[in-house]
């Protein structure tokens, strides 16, 4: 306590300097962590449609937002699942190699997200990251249930 | 029908408008007559949304496919008991039931506060009327219940995922809690806008907080075992964004209910317990925002509609009005006193308010960080389960450390000799548990043992409140143990309730760390007669059995359950095919062991072979996740239970303390 100078007549006491210090740098240690987390644990990453994947990020983990247009194979199976997934605004597509759970939305035309690196020409994705986005069917107004589809 | 379900939901609009003029006239002129009359329109307006809530229901129970949402959210097939569910399995249904309850909510609020907090009463009714009109608004224009169409002869059917009973009380229970935190909220800005900045809003509030904080813990609890049981990945909780949605509010209510008792017992911190209830409540909104806007990719958002601007606009007048109330109240929220010392029961609460406060931070950064990153830069990024899990475990594993602390430390200034006294046992059985986890093998995972050791820590901390209470009853009144101890609970229900709240919050911390740090997985390829080792227990496939539900088929892989040589019957891990909503939906198969472990088994797929792909987990003390859950209930009842000594006590203080400005 001998480091801290005596209080004015107006001023806080020194032993309430002294809390105000600590608990200043409690503040300033918890955004300190926060700051270092952020700025060197390499904790994001990229989020991009199938058109930019190929564009730039090639080798480097990222997460794709796509369609699924064509899937073949069995994600269960260690050879694993293909698909093609398209962009969801453009026409470019990409193929997909997958392994692990598969969501039970999971079909052609829905709208996924998948974890994974693409090299080659191919994504290859981290197993059990695939998700599927909204199911289009519980939301999807322009294609209202009709009447017919009952199968 | 429709349109007058829709012409309810329009008055009810018009009339929370005129409540919240109403309140306004009667809280700037005191004139009683526009008070009554704002009240009967509060009245009136859950009598309105009651008729709606009834019309929207009759729709769905009587198949009216004519109402859009009906048809888009249920079917002919769909069993009886889903039909509820389907009340919030819609964007508009969810909206419809948060207006109700905030309906009902504030006619009881008024109710409550009406003798004590009387001077309060306009301004409590102009705040929530605004909050019912804004979500009014939602139903009438962008989301209404009640558009119609031309109807179909079946309707679209209910998310399977969301047929499972969690389903029918996970959700309303979230949506107490979010509404629940409108009323302490509504309670902290009529006291600022009517100067009465002293602890009744405070006391008047903390029932609503907790039971509201209370609904938010079991609703995420519950969401958590659905998760675990439906969804079926393996674990409880994914950091989904609508996930964290729940937390965020709910961490920070949990800074607030610390941070008042600090208040109450020594006039500190005024400014930021309003902040906080503040900050719980936009976040509450900002959770309904994500659950419904679908500005996230999510599983959970099911629904994306443009209804985004809208709760952009609400959470920037929170947010605004409550910093405006806060500058212009500032003079009258000036701290009574001052800390003394760090080492005093309002320092380890002040700590305990800045981790539970840092981790929400950390949350909310991760939900939002794909929104500032596309905002301020060309690609969108986000961030997983390794950041959230990071500041959890570093801001938390303190967190804790402070449970056991802080209930042993005294107010104002603790002295060294009480710290060894309160701490020797604490801190001898905290190192024994280290140092016997090691023993067994346990050392595999270093963050587990710490976390556990200081688990046991806080236990024997809390145990010894208990022990030191009753044995002091029992010197006293010469009560036997039981006697004393219950007595001690219920003469001191806040504190003990408290207490075991804490307790909960441990078994759910041992929970969650052994079952993912000492947790076994193993998956592999079986056909019929082949076997699969998980932990102690050996899993023999021996076929494809088919089932039929009312509305789907299944498909199950009989697997025979042995462990060291005795047989535990079978399992049946299935796929579910939903017939009308064409879809499919994994049904995992759960053992409970008397150890509270799980074996966890998912089919992955099922090969035209007849082989089938299955993935099991030996996970080790799961159950006390859940079990907690009995714990948290058990304390939080405890605490809001009515106490009639504690109102007493109240009104003697009311009477006794100044009023702001008066002192």
């Amino acid at each position: 306590m001998s480091d801290v100078t005596p209080a004015t007549p107006d001023g806080p006491k020194p032993g309430i300097r002294h809390i105000r210090l600590v608990i200043a740098l409690a503040i300033a240690s918890l955004l300190g962590t926060f700051a270092v987390y952020t700025a060197f644990a390499d904790s994001s990453m990229p989020v991009l449609g199938v058109a930019q994947a190929s564009t730039g990020y090639e080798g480097q983990k990222v997460r794709l937002e796509g369609k699924v247009t064509k899937t073949t194979g069995d994600a269960a199976d260690p050879r694993g699942m293909r698909f093609t997934l398209q962009d969801n605004v453009h026409s470019a597509t990409i193929p997909v190699e997958y392994r692990g759970a598969v969501p039970d939305a999971y079909r052609v035309g829905r709208a996924i997200v998948i974890d994974g690196t693409y090299e080659n020409g191919v994504f290859t994705a981290v197993p059990d990251t695939l998700v599927t986005k909204c199911p289009s069917k519980y939301q999807d107004k322009a294609t209202p249930s009709t009447s017919s589809d009952s199968s | 029908m429709a349109l007058i379900g829709q012409g309810a939901l329009i008055l009810a609009l018009l009339l929370a408008v005129y409540a919240a003029v109403g309140g306004l006239f009667a809280g700037l002129g005191r004139d009683r007559r526009f008070l009554t009359s704002a009240r009967n329109a509060l009245w009136a307006i859950f009598a309105l949304v009651v008729i709606a809530d009834a019309i929207f229901l009759y729709a769905i129970f009587t198949h009216d496919f004519s109402f859009t949402v009906v048809a888009d959210t249920t079917s002919r097939s769909l069993p009886v008991g889903y039909m509820f569910t389907a009340w919030w399995g819609s964007q508009a249904g969810s909206l419809l039931l948060w207006v109700t309850i905030l309906a009902a909510f504030s006619l009881l609020a008024l109710r409550a506060t009406h003798r004590a907090l009387g001077e309060l009463q306009p301004w409590l009714i102009m705040i929530l009327a605004l909050i019912g009109a804004f979500f009014l608004v939602l139903l009438v224009v962008p989301a209404s219940p009640f558009v119609t169409q031309l109807a179909p002869v079946d309707g679209v059917g209910l998310n399977p995922s969301l047929q499972n009973p969690y389903m029918a009380i996970h959700p309303p229970a979230l949506y107490l809690g979010y509404v629940g935190l409108a009323i302490p909220f509504a309670l902290a800005m009529a006291a600022m806008i009517a100067g009465r900045t002293d602890a009744r809003w405070l006391i008047a509030s903390r029932r609503w907080t907790l039971a509201a904080w209370g609904f938010l813990g079991i609703g995420m609890l519950l969401g958590s075992h659905w998760a675990y049981t439906e969804v079926g990945w393996g674990g409880f909780w994914a950091w989904d964004p609508v996930e964290n949605a729940a937390l965020m509010p709910w961490l920070v209510a949990t800074a607030f209910l610390h941070s008042v008792m600090v208040q109450e017992r020594k006039g500190m911190l005024k400014v930021w317990n309003i902040c906080l209830i503040s900050g719980a409540f936009a976040l509450s909104i900002f959770g309904t925002f994500l659950t419904r806007s679908g500005i996230l990719s999510s599983i959970h958002a099911f629904v994306s509609t443009n209804i985004g601007w809208y709760f952009v606009f609400a959470l920037v007048a929170i947010i605004g009005g409550a910093f405006v109330l806060i500058l212009w109240r500032l003079p009258l929220l000036k701290a009574d006193q001052r800390i003394e010392s760090l080492v005093s029961r309002e320092a380890t609460f002040l700590f305990n308010n800045l981790l539970l406060v840092g981790i929400a931070f950390a949350v909310l950064w991760g939900v939002i960080f794909p929104l500032v990153t596309e905002a301020f830069g060309s690609v969108r990024e986000t961030v997983s389960t390794p950041f959230y899990e990071f500041f959890v475990i570093v801001f938390g594993l303190p967190l804790i450390l402070l449970m056991g602390i802080g209930p042993l430390i005294a107010w104002r200034r603790a002295s060294l000799k009480q710290l060894q006294r309160s701490f020797l046992y604490p801190l001898v059985a905290g190192l024994v548990a280290g140092g016997v986890m090691i023993g067994f093998g346990l050392g595999s995972s270093w963050p587990g043992v710490t976390a556990l050791s200081v688990c046991a820590f806080v236990t024997v901390t809390i145990l010894s409140e208990f022990v030191r209470g009753a044995a002091a009853r029992r010197s006293i009144h010469g009560e036997n143990w039981l006697l004393a101890l219950s007595r001690l609970i219920g003469r001191n229900r806040r504190r003990y309730g408290g207490y075991i709240v804490h307790l909960g919050v441990i078994l759910f911390v041992i929970g969650a760390v052994g079952s993912s740090a000492y947790e076994t997985q193993t998956s592999g390829l079986l056909k019929p007669g082949e076997s699969l080792k998980v932990g102690s227990n050996v899993l023999t496939f021996e076929g494809v059995e088919r089932t039929r539900g009312p509305n789907f088929v299944a498909r199950a892989a009989v697997l025979n359950v042995t462990s060291d040589g005795s047989n535990l019957g079978t399992l049946k891990p299935a796929k579910r095919s939903y017939l009308r909503e064409q879809t499919t939906s994994n049904e995992v198969a759960i053992r409970t062991t008397l150890t509270g472990g799980d074996l966890f088994i998912i089919l992955d797929g099922i090969r035209g072979d007849g082989a089938v792909q299955i993935k099991a987990f030996y996970k080790p003390v799961v159950a006390l996740l859940w079990i907690a859950g009995f714990f948290f209930v058990g304390g939080v009842l405890l605490c809001v239970w009515p106490d009639q000594r504690e109102a007493r006590r109240i009104l003697r203080r009311y009477a006794e303390e100044p009023l702001p400005g008066e002192s």
